[in-house]
């Protein structure tokens, strides 16, 4: 029993060692790469990351490359189940991922864009002037979002405060998404809350920006002269017109030219994305995209139709979009004929095109020059 | 920079030091007076006088008298001489009478007994006492955080030892476990030497999280594939809750622990281990003739109306192979495997004890070439473990183990260049006479691909373990360790730049694009240290028939991972590879790191009565950082009961059991390995955008966190049943258990409008239900004819469900799984097709099709709700439906071994009675995108006039409708194995202690249904680095 007693005791002893320092100690780890939301919001800079954070979910690469190709004037290749292919053939489902993403996506911007407008006026230090530009480049960014929702789905919830992740919101009609977009843009423009121009961070929104997103708005619900005056009205800014070059415009040269209101900005280690998946089998793409011959369908000739040739004289910006039979590519030629003894013979492999054609350029315009 | 570098190397100087002082302590004190361990048990027989060596071999008569401990003589016992046919048996009387030449050496054994052998010397009387032989009963335990005899085991573990995972000559320690053990399941997915993919599960997938079981080496978390194997005394297998709740919130999977050797008493004893080995791929699949392979593109080309791909010219051409570089057909298989890939291993050990301590120290290395060329592996390590007897009470425990492993190949990966080998087209020179390449795309060539760039690996790893023992008085003994495990890593991946590349017959630039167009350099440095400590007082004490056996301890863990990377491109050229040589406009740094601690209270309490019925509980009490306030600490307890019923006295005599023992056990476990942080709403700064060509930071809450969140907990109940026949000479042990893992973490959908990542909640539930058998026959030790055998069978099941989601799913966590309730973690979706469209008839019974253009030769698939279309959602929704699932069912192993005189056979073959597999990707694909052809494909595929009892589709270029997830893919991949066999032969001769030489094979045999891949494949589009067997010979010496 004394050895029991013994065991107890050192039981006992060894507990009271332990027990010198509280439990938790060493045990709230804070993470090192990440900000705790409970330090959030308390200088200027906070608000400028957030407003940052809301650009970064504007139209990304699948909006952009690929929306076309669930169109008439494109194709998306098959890349198995849930992707625009199955939107392009017809064969999705309401679980398609490529759909919800496009949602998602959007919807994240717009909680985003509400957590900044929530918060914003919890910062006590910091120019007025800037925070009330944050806070109407915030309300921008949602009003586009919402245009593209609104666009693409009809009817949709209209959020705008951040949500408890129980939260369930209904739609709301889409005619009433479409005011809410307008007058918000109106209360910007008429409060010319947002600059003509920026010497520094070039792609921010501008008062053009949400003029020209009115007129874009306003012309997709056929609210025309709600469109034409504010089409008008970015006209008359005096600082747009279209680029002459319109190869160029889709090059280094075009970047933020006259003819841009409002784009996705681009910069070497950022947000980029390799396009080349998009392009032709004999450069080293995969042909996810292409064009098909509607698309050709729908350029005009700028001269006689030669019928031998029908890509003589065909409008240039055809030639400046896509690869064509004969046309130069890399350091050799394109050829997609049946007997072409290149990687970019038609249907010859997984990466080579389907239906003759491979994509040219890209480039992420949200609003061009708009000629009414 | 210079200080930077001394310190590096202070280290190492300073470890290498400490190795030294270890391998020379019990030298150093052997003067010393610690008189204190004397009671170690001296040579078991009870011969008198010294052996010496004879000159001259004539013949002798020994004569003696054998008897046990007790004194009674043993009639029956063998006395032989080994490596011959002389040998005899003793009388009633235990006598013996035997000629042998002088100086040789005799085997006593009797059943039961320890075996002993004894060399004659000028002796001709030999008398022996032979000891009986512990029973695996008596055998001693590694449990967590002490050790218990077999007898008293009330929960289920399983043990291996480490001679017979030596044995093996394999180089992940991982694979020579697979089918050892009941309930264990591993699986070898390939992969490059050092790099091999083996995934673990013990007794099913019990999350849909993280379900790696907890992998302890001496007590501390490791990975098993890089232990070395001839370092490991034993491997213990925890299975059930009872024998795993002391490891609490880390042991919801299952525990192995593994132990190291230490020094043993006596003289110092080395040994050298070494194999040597040939590896070639292991089902890879077959492709189909150069002549068959063309004609089928052609084919793939004209059922689609194009023209073909071959001229007939073309493939006369390849068939006479006299022009390959105007008519070339390229050979990837010869241009990028390593036929007999070379490998070996050579370990020396050495083992002392002395009355100032025991040492066991051993060096290792291991070189390993790959089975695609350029590949190779080679692992250095270094291990000292001692113990020194600082008083009679006191022990120092400590181990040292320095490895250093350096993996090169490449500037791809195996998976890489195996995608481009099944995927690219023949029709380019895979390379020309002066090592320039045809490339496909720009930058597809699988030769060119396994020849480019560099990738290497180098790991320094250290664990340091210091520890002690100390026993207070007869009943209570204190013990405790400090260990620091680090793992740092130098990655380094350079990819060749082929730009500038001229054809070799024109002359002409060659395309180059993705990544052969410009050289770029990926390096990163990882480092992982882990500072562990833990203290525990064992309690041990019998009173009459009570014994008494508790231990009670603390233990706290602290990991911290750290990344760094940074990358340019675009190098001055190819043979520079110093990141400065790289530009600096494209350059990119990144990084991060994490960390997360674990502290804990533990504590067991064994009881046996007249060690009849035992009783055992178990608690643990875990802290852990992961989670928020108010929910980081959790109780996991467990208890279990045996009763022995052998040793009941209505059995004890006479009776048909050796043994006979029923064993029950319920307990708790956690599962902690969910992620860090996940308790927090965060800003992440990795939401950043461009401005004017500039990038600018941003930031965003991207995923809700989760102040409630808390481990996922696993109740385990266990029964158990040992039987012993024959004095144990045939063992069966049986299991039945059951475990509900509740409270997993996953993401609940929440509306998609919120716009955040779903938070992970504590929601779904898995059970795992399933039985073990083992069967173990040891035949009679060595009879006159010195024939010895062993056989052991294995036999499991394990039954997976997904009990609970919450109402929400099912969940489509890849293209081929789905979660439901219900239905296992594995399940599979598909489409349901009963076969090919061959006939009219079939068109008009099967109308909807996945595409309007599915005609006769294309895939049926069936429209299971009936709307008209075949659509890719699961029923009935869409026409998916659950057509298997991938878990493997009634897996088996069946050991067996052999002795006669100086040889020894062994056998060890493995399987599974029940496994299906989705193939997927180019084994399919084949002609219809220029990909790779498997022989099974060129005889399968359907032809209305050339092939109408093909089972497989028509070939028609470009075409997608055939590759949909469905059922019609689905292979059975059931098999049975020989993992192992070796051959050895013990030389006989009186130059070292032990000789022994020996063959051996690894994956040599397989029967299996298909013929595409590897029945252990994992799944996808078969693009891993390939399965390999491998045929090795090695020499075992003990000095």
């Amino acid at each position: 029993m004394k050895i029991l007693n013994n065991t107890i005791k050192y039981i006992g002893l060894c507990y009271l060692a332990l027990g010198l320092y509280s439990c938790d100690d060493g045990l709230d780890l804070i993470p090192p790469g990440q900000v705790s939301e409970l330090i959030y919001w308390q200088q200027e800079k906070d608000a400028n990351l957030a407003v940052n954070g809301i650009y970064a979910e504007l139209d990304g690469q699948a909006m952009v490359k690929e929306l076309d190709a669930v169109t008439d004037i494109g194709f998306r290749a098959p890349s198995g189940p849930g992707s625009f292919h199955d939107v392009c053939m017809g064969t999705f489902d309401p679980v398609n991922a490529a759909i919800g993403s496009q949602w998602d996506r959007y919807y994240r911007g717009v909680q985003r864009a509400n957590n900044v407008l929530a918060n914003i006026g919890r910062i006590e230090q910091g120019d007025e002037d800037l925070l009330a530009r944050y806070e109407a480049e915030a309300r921008f960014l949602r009003a586009f979002f919402y245009t593209q929702l609104s666009s693409l789905w009809g009817d949709v919830p209209l959020i705008l405060d951040p949500l408890e992740i129980t939260d369930h919101i209904g739609r709301t009609a889409k005619s009433e998404v479409v005011d809410f977009v307008i007058a918000e843009l109106d209360q910007i423009i008429q409060g010319n809350q947002l600059p003509i121009s920026y010497s520094q961070e070039v792609g921010r929104a501008t008062l053009g920006a949400a003029i020209a997103l009115k007129a874009r708005i306003a012309y997709r619900n056929e609210r025309y002269t709600v469109a034409r005056d504010a089409a008008k009205a970015v006209m008359d800014l005096g600082i747009y017109e279209l680029y002459p070059d319109y190869e160029a415009l889709f090059q280094y040269a075009g970047q933020n030219s006259s003819e841009i209101i409002f784009d996705r900005q681009y910069a070497v280690g950022g947000d980029t994305y390799n396009a080349f998946s998009y392009a032709a089998a004999s450069i080293g793409g995969g042909s996810v995209v292409e064009p098909v011959h509607n698309l050709f369908l729908k350029y005009g000739y700028k001269g006689p139709m030669n019928p031998d040739d029908p890509f003589e004289n065909i409008d240039p910006r055809w030639n400046y979009t896509t690869y064509y039979t004969g046309q130069p590519i890399g350091t050799s030629t394109f050829n997609s004929l049946p007997d072409s003894p290149t990687a970019d013979r038609v249907r010859s492999s997984e990466f080579s095109t389907v239906n003759g054609y491979n994509l040219k350029l890209m480039v992420v315009i949200l609003i061009r020059g708009l000629s009414i | 920079m210079k200080k930077r570098l001394l310190k590096g190397y202070l280290s190492i100087k300073i470890l290498i030091f400490l190795m030294a002082i270890q391998l020379f302590y019990p030298s150093i004190h052997k003067g010393h007076s610690h008189v204190l361990y004397e009671e170690i048990p001296a040579s078991n027989n009870s011969l008198k006088g010294e052996a010496t060596l004879a000159i001259f071999r004539a013949d002798v008569t020994i004569t003696g008298t054998v008897t046990d401990q007790n004194g009674e003589p043993i009639p029956g016992a063998t006395v032989s001489l080994p490596g011959t046919t002389i040998g005899t048996a003793t009388d009633l009387d235990g006598k013996y009478s035997l000629t042998v030449p002088e100086a040789s050496e005799l085997v006593f054994s009797f059943i039961g007994f320890e075996s002993q052998r004894i060399m004659i010397g000028d002796r001709s009387i030999i008398d022996v006492t032979l000891v009986e032989a512990t029973s695996s009963l008596d055998e001693v335990v590694v449990v967590g955080f002490g050790t218990q005899k077999r007898a008293n085991v009330t929960g289920a573990v399983s043990t291996v030892s480490g001679e017979d995972l030596a044995r093996r000559p394999v180089v992940n320690t991982a694979s020579a476990l697979q089918g050892t053990t009941p309930g264990l399941t591993i699986q070898n997915n390939g992969g490059a030497p050092g790099n091999e993919s083996t995934s673990i599960r013990i007794r099913g997938v019990g999350t849909l999280n993280n379900s790696n079981p907890l992998i302890l080496v001496d007590g501390v978390e490791q990975s098993l594939s890089t232990v070395e194997p001839n370092n490991i005394a034993s491997i213990t297998v925890l299975k059930d809750a009872a024998s795993s709740a002391i490891y609490g919130s880390r042991a919801a999977n299952g525990v192995i622990l593994v132990t190291t050797k230490r020094g043993e008493e006596g003289e110092v004893k080395i040994s050298y281990n070494n194999f040597v080995g040939w590896q070639n791929p292991n089902f890879f699949p077959e492709p189909t003739d150069p002549v068959t392979w063309m004609r089928l593109e052609n084919e793939a080309q004209a059922n689609v109306g194009a023209s073909p791909t071959y001229s007939e010219t073309y493939i006369e051409n390849v068939a006479a192979g006299t022009n390959p570089l105007e008519y070339p057909f390229a050979d990837y298989e010869g241009g990028i495997f390593n036929p007999n890939a070379f490998q070996q291993r050579h370990s020396v050990s050495l083992s002392s004890g002395g009355k100032s301590g025991r040492i066991f120290a051993s060096v290792n290395y291991a070189d390993t070439d790959g089975i695609l060329q350029n590949f190779n592996n080679k692992q250095v390590t270094m291990r000292i473990n001692s113990d020194m007897y600082a008083s009679d009470k006191l022990t120092i425990k400590t181990n040292l183990m320095y490895r250093n492993r350096a993996f090169n190949g490449p500037g791809f990966t195996g998976q890489r260049i195996t995608q481009a080998l099944l995927h690219i087209n023949r029709n380019i020179v895979m390379e020309y006479p002066d090592g320039t390449y045809d490339l496909v795309s720009g930058q597809w060539n699988a030769r060119a691909m396994v020849q480019e760039g560099e990738t290497s690996r180098i790991s320094d790893d250290v664990f340091g373990q210091l520890g002690f023992a100390y026993t207070i008085n007869e009943a209570l003994s204190l013990e405790g360790n400090v260990t620091l495990n680090t793992e740092s890593t130098d990655g380094f991946i350079f990819q060749n730049s082929l730009a500038g590349m001229r054809n070799y017959v024109t002359g002409e630039l060659v395309n180059v694009g993705g990544w052969f167009a410009t050289s770029q350099l990926t390096e990163s440095q990882d480092n992982q240290r882990e500072i562990s400590q833990r203290l525990y007082l064992n309690y041990d004490q019998s009173f009459d028939r009570h014994s008494i056996q508790t231990t009670a301890g603390y233990e706290e863990i602290y990991n911290r991972f750290k990344q760094i990377t940074a990358y340019r491109d675009n190098f001055f050229s190819n043979d520079l590879r110093d990141i400065n040589a790289g530009d600096v406009q494209n350059q990119r740094t990144g990084g991060y790191s994490q960390e997360w601690r674990l502290r804990s209270f533990f504590g067991r309490a064994n009881y046996s009565f007249d060690d009849r019925y035992m009783f055992q509980a178990n608690v643990r009490y875990d802290g852990s950082s992961r989670f928020g306030e108010g929910k980081r600490w959790g109780i996991f307890p467990s208890f279990s009961a045996g009763w022995r019923i052998s040793e009941e006295d209505f059995l004890k005599d006479g009776s048909l059991f050796s043994d006979l023992r029923l064993r029950g056990s319920w307990g708790q476990l956690g599962n902690q390995r969910i992620g860090l942080y996940r308790y927090l709403n965060t800003y992440n700064l990795g939401t950043g955008y461009q401005f004017n060509n500039n990038l600018v930071p941003g930031t965003a809450i991207t995923s809700a966190g989760n102040p409630d969140i808390t481990w996922e907990t696993t109740t385990m109940s266990n029964i158990g049943l040992d039987m012993g026949f024959m004095d144990d000479r045939i063992e069966v042990i049986a299991e039945y258990f059951y475990k509900y893992t509740d409270d997993i973490l996953i993401e609940l959908p929440i509306p998609r409008t919120i716009g955040y990542n779903p938070p992970v909640q504590n929601a779904a539930a898995v059970s795992n239900k399933g039985w073990e058998l083992a069967v173990n026959y040891h035949g009679s030790p060595a009879s006159e004819s010195g024939f010895q055998y062993s056989v052991g069978i294995n036999f499991s099941d394990v039954v997976n469900r997904i009990e609970d989601l919450k109402g929400t799913g099912p969940f489509f966590p890849d293209k081929f799984t789905v979660w439901t309730e219900g239905e296992s973690i594995n399940s599979l979706r598909g489409l349901k097709s009963p076969g090919i469209y061959k006939t009219q008839e079939d068109l008009d019974n099967y109308p909807a099709t996945i595409f309007p253009t599915v005609s006769i030769g294309d895939i049926i698939y069936e429209d299971l709700n009936g709307d008209g279309v075949i659509s890719q959602s699961l029923y009935p929704a869409g026409d998916q439906y659950i057509m298997g699932n991938e878990d493997p069912r009634y897996e088996f192993g069946v050991r067996f071994n052999a002795s006669y005189k100086g040889f020894d056979f062994s056998m060890f073959w493995q399987g599974v009675l029940r496994q299906q597999h989705s193939l997927d990707g180019a084994l399919m694909e084949g002609p219809n995108y220029t990909n790779f052809i498997p022989v099974t494909m060129a005889r399968e595929a359907y032809h209305p006039e050339r092939n109408p009892n093909g089972t497989w589709p028509m070939v028609r270029s470009g075409n997608s409708a055939n590759l949909m997830e469905s059922d019609f893919w689905l292979q059975n991949t059931s098999y049975l194995r020989l993992k192992n066999f070796q051959l050895g032969y013990t030389i006989p001769q009186n130059v070292v202690a032990n000789l022994r030489v020996y063959v051996s094979g690894e994956n040599m045999l397989t029967f299996t249904e298909t013929e595409l891949f590897d029945p252990e494949t994992p799944r996808g589009r078969s693009q891993f680095f390939p399965h390999s067997k491998l045929f090795s010979g090695g020499v075992n010496v003990t000095f």
